[in-house]
C-alpha cells in the first residue's frame, strides 16, 4: 500500500510541474462527468476471472488541473460459473476522489487520481472464500490510479483509465482489484 | 500530434489488458512416509494414500497483476492413519513451486482379531507397569464378532489388554504387548492367548 501511495504521489508531482489547460478542456469551476465501462479484476487468493464494472462519477474543477468528486459503481471482480450457479464476488466503491490533469495536447490530457471511501462487497460465492471474503460486509479503502482523456467536441471526451483499488479484509493480505475502463465524459458549465 | 499519441497510449491500456489477471498455481505433493494407509482430507478433497505413496495436485492460488496479487496460500491438510493420529495442519503453497508434505508416523497399533467363537464385548488397556486398566475401547453395542480385527492406536510401549468376551462376560488378559511407533503389532486372541514376538528367519 505504502509503495502505492508513493508511485501515486511521484505521479501527481510530475503532473503538477506539468500543468496547463488547451481547447476542450474543462477548467476552474466547471464539473466534469464521467461514465464508465470496465474491466474488473480481483488480485487476491482464489479469485477467478473477473468481468465488468459499471461506474459514474462526478467532480469540480477546483483548479484548472485538479478536480475533486464522488463516484459509485458496481464491479464484479471474480466470476465462475460452477454446475450452473454463478459464484461472483461484486463490489459496490462509494469514493471521494481527486483528479489532476495533465495536458500534454490541445484536445488531450493523462491524468493521475487518488480516492478514498467505502467498499460494499456482496459475495455469491461456493467453498472458497476469495481474498478472505466469505460474507457481506462494508470496508474502508483507497484507490489510485491513471488515465487519459480525449476531448471530441468541446464538452465531450473519451478516455480510458487503470485503477487499482485496495482494502483490507482481515486476511494475512491486503484484498485489492484493479479496473481498466472506458470513460465518456462531459462537461458542464 | 493526434493520432501517433493516442496509439501509443491505447496500446499501453490495451497491454495493461492483456497481462492482467494472471493465475497462480503451485503444486502440492503429499507423501505418506507412514506405515499404514492414511486417510483424510487435502484441501477440502477427501484423499486416500497408501504407504510410501503420494498424492499429487495442482493448487491454485489465485489472480495477481505483476507484482501485486498473492504468490502463496495456505492449504489445510487433516486425517488419520492408524499408526498416525488425528491432526490439522496448514502448507503454505508458493506459486510456481512444489511443496512436499510428509506424513510420519507418531504412534504404534494393535490389529485385534477375534478368531475364538464368542464375540467379545469390551477391551481394556494399561501399561504394564501400571496397576488399573483403562476404559472400555469397544463402543457400545458394537462388540467385536468371531473373525472380526479391530485396530487399536496405541502410544509407544509395554501393553497389557484385558478381554472380556462372551454373555457371561469371561475374563482373559493379554500381557506385554510392545508397541513401537510405525509398527502394528497383530494379535489372532483366543483365550489363553500369548503374546510372542515373530522370529525372524535367514533365507538360505
Amino acid at each position: 500500500m505504502l509503495r502505492t501511495i508513493k508511485v501515486a504521489s511521484a505521479i501527481l508531482t510530475c503532473c503538477a510541474v506539468f500543468s496547463g489547460t488547451a481547447f476542450g478542456q474543462a477548467i476552474q469551476k466547471q464539473y466534469v462527468a464521467d461514465f464508465g465501462v470496465a474491466f474488473t479484476q480481483a488480485t487476491a487468493t482464489k479469485a477467478q476471472r473477473g468481468l465488468i464494472g459499471l461506474d459514474i462519477s462526478t467532480g469540480k474543477m477546483i483548479t484548472n488541473n485538479l478536480s475533486l468528486g464522488l463516484a459509485i459503481g458496481y464491479d464484479v471482480v471474480s466470476y465462475q460459473k460452477v454446475q450452473g450457479i454463478n459464484e461472483r464476488l461484486s463490489i459496490i466503491p462509494i469514493l471521494a476522489k481527486a483528479k489532476y490533469y495533465f495536458t500534454i495536447a490541445p484536445l488531450m490530457q493523462v491524468h493521475a487520481m487518488v480516492g478514498g471511501g467505502a467498499y460494499q462487497m456482496i459475495p455469491h460465492l461456493g467453498v472458497d472464500p476469495v481474498g478472505g471474503v466469505w460474507k457481506s460486509e462494508m470496508k474502508a479503502g483507497g484507490v489510485a490510479g491513471v488515465g487519459f482523456d480525449y476531448w471530441l467536441m468541446g464538452n465531450q471526451g473519451i478516455g480510458a483509465e487503470f485503477e487499482y483499488n485496495f482494502f483490507d479484509t482481515g486476511a494475512p493480505s491486503l484484498f485489492s482489484y484493479f479496473a481498466f475502463r472506458v470513460n465518456y465524459s462531459i462537461i458542464k458549465m | 500530434m493526434g493520432k501517433n499519441r493516442i496509439g501509443v497510449l491505447f496500446g499501453i491500456f490495451v497491454f495493461i489488458a492483456a497481462v492482467s489477471g494472471c493465475s497462480q498455481e503451485g503444486t502440492l505433493v503429499v507423501k505418506n512416509d507412514g506405515a499404514s494407509e492414511f486417510k483424510g482430507t487435502v484441501e477440502n478433497t477427501q484423499v486416500t494414500i497408501d504407504p510410501g505413496m503420494s498424492y499429487t495436485t495442482s493448487i491454485y492460488i489465485g489472480k495477481s497483476l505483476a507484482i501485486v496479487g498473492p504468490t502463496d496460500i495456505k492449504v489445510p491438510i487433516e486425517g488419520s492413519s492408524i499408526t498416525k493420529r488425528l491432526f490439522r495442519d496448514e502448507l503454505e503453497i508458493k506459486s510456481n513451486e512444489t511443496s512436499v508434505y510428509p506424513i510420519r508416523d507418531d504412534v504404534g497399533a494393535c490389529n485385534f482379531t477375534n478368531t475364538y467363537s464368542l464375540a467379545i464385548n469390551e477391551l481394556s488397556i494399561k501399561r504394564c507397569d501400571g496397576s488399573t486398566f483403562g476404559p472400555n475401547l469397544v463402543e457400545r453395542n458394537h462388540t467385536i464378532g468371531p473373525g472380526t480385527t479391530r485396530a487399536l492406536q496405541l502410544d509407544p510401549g509395554c501393553w497389557d489388554i484385558l478381554v472380556n468376551y462372551g454373555r457371561q462376560g469371561l475374563l482373559d488378559t493379554v500381557e506385554a504387548v510392545p508397541i513401537d511407533v510405525g509398527t502394528i503389532i497383530h494379535v489372532t486372541w483366543v483365550p489363553g492367548y500369548v503374546y510372542t514376538p515373530p522370529t525372524l528367519s535367514i533365507a538360505r
